[in-house]
């Protein structure tokens, strides 16, 4: 599929190299529309507005979602935090002592008005700090210094905890978020990745979200990104304990700056557009209609959606409506739910030119980055069926991809990323490094996705 | 004897701790299963209240449902808001009163997911009825659900259920579906099994809260395929058993606990340890007891063992000088041939006494060697009768001295190999017995036969006799009659042991025979003939 939709869109591309000359592209719509002030900018676009005219197409459309700067501490939204941290045997030695160190860093950036709680599991769990206002850091430092490793890893029965202890204080006001630390494979209790995919789906359906810290070369990295993906929270490989300190503040950087949640965008395509998929995020697409939630926006962080469409052939100069985008969030400033809505369309022309012209980069960089990532999710498929020519050639056809789109939109971050590929490539044979190469391009695709900072 | 002695000792000890160790164990084991008793009464209660915990979750689950279904519209989007929105739904279906799908929908589109749940639930679409079927009676769901809404349906027990549980597994999970069926349509509600494990998690202890009773054990929640689902408490369970387990009720009935602790055995090892070293104790002391009673009973052995060790050593000094003395004595006698009566009649007593303790040096010095197996013969040719006549004629004037009239019928005349001191110091023996303690008897018949290899000596007194019980006894070393018998009476108790040693070195025998009255000694030796 990602092969096809690639031909698709880069098939016009090679028409218009050999078009000279250049029109001002008149019909095509990029969209915005903002009450001023707001915590969400709204910004819906196509790649590429003016398509020509006479055959059925592929078109991508962007829905991105902005959240304004959070400027003070005072501004900032209360977070409902639960620190769940693996204390199995492995964990013993460097890995328990950062982890400790980072857990009591990350208490230090909380204030009164946040609560928090620290639950530790190895066979069996155990909730060291209950749901408590963090007025007095010191009983959380004292807990947190108190754990001592040894034990298997009842990695889903840490999360459920954990995701009690949040519930004490649910509200949307509050970010509420588990953020999980593990180095080893769950051993005790429910322990598939779609088993936590699905209770990572329930706890996003509460306004909880779950960020996964995979330490060390230990862990199941499709099950830390399914559980952090089906939530929407936050995914890390630390391979080095030492890192963990700055992936620690780095994701409260994040909880932190929280400016929306419970966001929901609901896309309707116009009779005639017919939504195929989404890229990179789920979706729920019924018929015209298209529903994805996201649990939050960070402060000056962009989210974005981007649903491939078929578009029907037209005849120039026509101009057709593509889809409407409504937005409905939770403003965790004001304590209300705003809409947003923005409306998107496309006109067709005969002129190559034009629609060269017309072309948003932005949106086909961000599109070629989903496509390759697509890609790349393939190749790590066929690799873990044992395909490794099949896998390699599927990464090179990427890189090449890639390559094509950065020169093509002169985008240096997709140069950088086909390089990524070729390397990818190049060490897939290596078993020895796998498992840690697998992790960090599980984390790529994972960042790529979710357009993760860090 | 010294075996038997040695059986009744070990009696003593054995017996008593045996039977006590077993009344002990008996107790013991008595003690432990009522403990295992009260401990899986205990543990049957805390499971049950565990099981009541997990069933009042369903039971307010289903009231919550319930109440969702009555707002829940048959409309398509508001039905995929719904589970689109609430944590513990996967999935919502709807059929209307012809058991015609309404949702997911048959005319629009599905999503991928509805895709998915038609898949999956494809038998429940084939025949609806299944749902009916499975899970409890009404009466027994609505004492389950402890509720307000149980008064107003038991009202209505016999009216067919309008609500329950449908349980199913797919693939490694346990799917749940709630449904509650109308005149005008049937909705059902899947839930999102991992949800359901999660929430289940958040209701029992966490390890070492408040709620956590457990102290050291732990309880295992285990799914329909055994797996841990969840477990607490401090215990670490091994591949042990479990001490006891219990299924879930309705709708987790494939679900079950499991609950683990050391093992009872493992309490009470120290009441085990402290039945065994009070036993020990009691061994100990009866040992001792046993060992006291042993020495004592073998105090007079030793006692005599130990005179014959030192006379045995004094003898050898003094078997040189009793020589001298005798060889001397004999010498005068022959110079005084004809002297006067009287230092005649006194050097014939000097002769006979220290004969008598010559013979006395030599059974000690034998016994002596006897004790180290180092008894040895020295065959020469001569007559038993001649031996024997010898023999008799040393003790002579003692036995006439005590009015003992000798008796003796020789019929042993042949010219045998045989050692000649051995068979005297046998005679010695019996006769000094004789004049010892059958001096009474005033006659001593003394009878020789001879019959091929065998000579046969007899020796019949006629005193006391031997009591019938008495007769081996008197064979063992250091042994004498009753004090009665041994009254006024000196020895060392070794004669008639080396006598019959003696004997039975020189291939034959010495036993006592059954007699009218007196004691019949018979002894037997085998000689070989020789020329004269």
């Amino acid at each position: 599929m990602a092969t096809n939709l690639s031909r698709k869109l880069h098939r016009p591309i090679s028409v218009w190299t050999y078009i000279g000359t250049a029109l001002l592209a008149l019909g095509a719509a990029t969209a915005r529309a903002q009450p001023s002030g707001a915590q969400v900018n709204l910004n819906v676009a196509l790649g590429s507005p003016v398509v020509l005219a006479g055959a059925k197409q592929s078109a991508v459309v962007k829905v991105s979602l902005t959240g304004a700067e959070v400027k003070s501490e005072g501004e900032r939204t209360p977070v409902n935090v639960a620190i769940v941290l693996d204390r199995s045997g492995s964990m013993a030695g460097a890995k328990i002592e950062h982890a400790k160190q980072a857990a009591a860093m990350a208490v230090e950036r909380l204030n009164a008005n946040d609560v928090a709680a620290i639950v530790t599991y190895d066979d069996v769990v155990k909730v060291i700090v209950p749901a408590t206002r963090v007025a007095d850091k010191a009983v959380f430092k004292r807990a947190i210094a108190r754990i001592q490793p040894g034990g298997s890893t009842a990695l889903f029965a840490g999360v459920a905890k954990g995701a009690k202890e949040l519930e004490k204080f649910l509200q949307r006001e509050r970010v509420n978020r588990v953020i999980l630390l593990s180095d080893g494979l769950a051993n005790v209790g429910p322990s598939s990745p779609d088993e936590l995919g699905q209770l990572g789906a329930s706890l996003a359906k509460e306004g909880i979200s779950v960020s996964t810290i995979g330490l060390g070369l230990g862990y199941n990295e499709d099950l830390m990104t399914r559980l952090a993906g089906m939530s929407d929270g936050s995914h890390a490989f630390v391979e080095h304990p030492q890192e963990l300190a700055r992936i620690f503040d780095a994701e409260f950087g994040d909880v932190l700056s929280v400016v929306a949640q419970e966001v929901k965008i609901n896309i309707r395509c116009a009779d005639g557009i017919k939504p195929v998929r989404v890229l990179g995020r789920d979706a729920e697409i019924a018929g015209q209609h298209v529903a994805l939630n996201m649990n939050q926006l960070y402060g000056a962080q962009e989210k974005f959606v981007l649903l491939e469409v078929e578009v029907p052939p037209g005849s120039a100069g026509q101009r057709l409506e593509v889809a409407k985008v409504d937005v409905a969030y939770f403003n965790t400033a004001t304590k209300q739910t705003e809409r947003m809505n923005n409306q998107v369309a496309l006109s067709y022309s005969d002129s190559q030119d034009k629609v060269l012209q017309a072309t948003n980069k932005k949106v086909m960089t961000d599109t070629a980055e989903q496509v390759a990532n697509s890609i790349s999710r393939e190749a790590i498929k066929l690799k873990d069926e044992g395909k490794l020519n099949e896998a390699r050639s599927k990464l090179d056809e990427g890189a090449k991809y890639l390559e094509k789109n950065a020169q093509q939109y002169q985008d240096p971050k997709l140069g950088k990323l086909s390089s990524e590929f070729k390397k990818d490539s190049a060490v897939l044979d290596d078993e020895q490094q796998w498992n840690r190469n697998r992790k960090s391009i599980v984390k790529r695709q994972y960042s790529t996705e979710k357009q993760q900072k860090y | 004897m010294r075996n038997k002695a040695l059986i009744a000792l070990l009696l003593i000890v054995v017996l008593p701790v045996a039977a006590l160790g077993w009344l002990g164990l008996r107790l013991l084991n008595s003690e432990r299963q009522a403990l295992e008793h009260r401990v899986q009464a205990l543990v049957d209660a805390q499971l049950v209240a565990i099981d009541d915990l997990l069933s009042a979750y369903f039971a307010s689950q289903r009231t919550a449902l319930l109440a969702d279904i009555q707002k829940l519209p048959s409309d398509t989007s508001a039905l995929r808001a719904y589970s689109r929105t609430k944590p513990l739904v996967r999935q919502v279906f709807v059929m209307d009163g012809q058991g015609e799908r309404v949702h997911p929908p048959r005319s629009a589109p599905l999503t991928e997911v509805e895709q998915r749940f038609l898949q999956r639930s494809a038998d429940i679409w084939r025949n609806r009825d299944i749902l009916y079927q499975s899970g409890l009676p009404r009466s027994d769901a609505a004492s389950a659900a402890a509720s307000g809404t149980a008064s107003a349906q038991t009202a209505k027990a016999d009216v067919p259920r309008s609500d329950g549980w449908y349980v199913w597994h797919w693939g490694t999970e346990t799917d749940l579906i709630f449904w509650q069926r109308t005149a005008q349509r049937l909705i059902g509600i899947e839930l999102e099994p991992a949800r359901v494990k999660a929430d289940l998690i958040g209701l029992l202890p966490t390890t070492g809260d408040a709620e956590d009773r457990l102290g050291q054990a732990r309880i295992q929640l285990l799914d329909e395929r055994g797996a841990v689902a969840y477990q607490w408490g401090a215990f670490p369970v091994t591949s042990a058993k479990p001490l006891a387990q219990r299924p879930l009720s309705h709708p987790l009935g494939s679900w079950k606990l499991a609950y683990y602790a050391p093992a009872v055995e493992g309490r009470d090892n120290s009441r085990t340890l402290g039945l065994a070293s009070a036993l020990a104790a009691l061994a100990l002391a009866l040992g001792a007891l046993a060992w006291y009673l042993h020495r004592e009973q073998t105090r007079d052995a030793r006692l005599a063992a130990q005179r014959v060790n030192f006379v045995n050593q004094v003898s050898h000094e003094l078997k040189t000088p009793l020589t001298n003395i005798r060889m001397f004595a004999e010498l005068l006698g022959d110079q005084l041939e004809h002297a006067d009566d009287k230092p005649k009649r006194y050097l014939e007593i000097i002769v006979a006494e220290s004969q008598r303790l010559s013979r006395l040096i030599l059974n000690v010095l034998n016994f002596g060697r006897m004790q180290r197996e180092a008894l040895s013969l020295h065959r020469q040719p001569g007559t038993i009768d001649e031996a024997v006549a010898t023999t008799l004629e040393a003790f002579r004037p003692a036995l006439e001295g005590k009015s003992v009239a000798i008796n003796f019928t020789g019929a042993a005349p042949a010219s045998v190999s045989f050692d000649r001191d051995a068979l005297e110091q046998i005679l010695n023996n019996l006769l000094s017995n004789v004049e010892k303690y059958a001096a009474a008897g005033a006659r001593v018949d003394i009878e020789t036969a001879q019959s091929g290899e065998l000579s046969i000596v007899r020796v019949r007194d006629y005193g006391g006799g031997i009591p019938k019980q008495e007769r081996e006894r008197i064979f063992q070393a250091f042994y004498r009659l009753s004090s009665k018998l041994s009254d006024g009476v000196t020895g060392t108790g070794i004669g008639l042991t080396i006598a019959r040693e003696l004997a039975r070195l020189h291939g034959g025998d010495l036993r006592l025979l059954e007699s009218e009255s007196g004691a019949l000694f018979e002894l037997s030796l085998t000689t070989t003939k020789v020329a004269p």
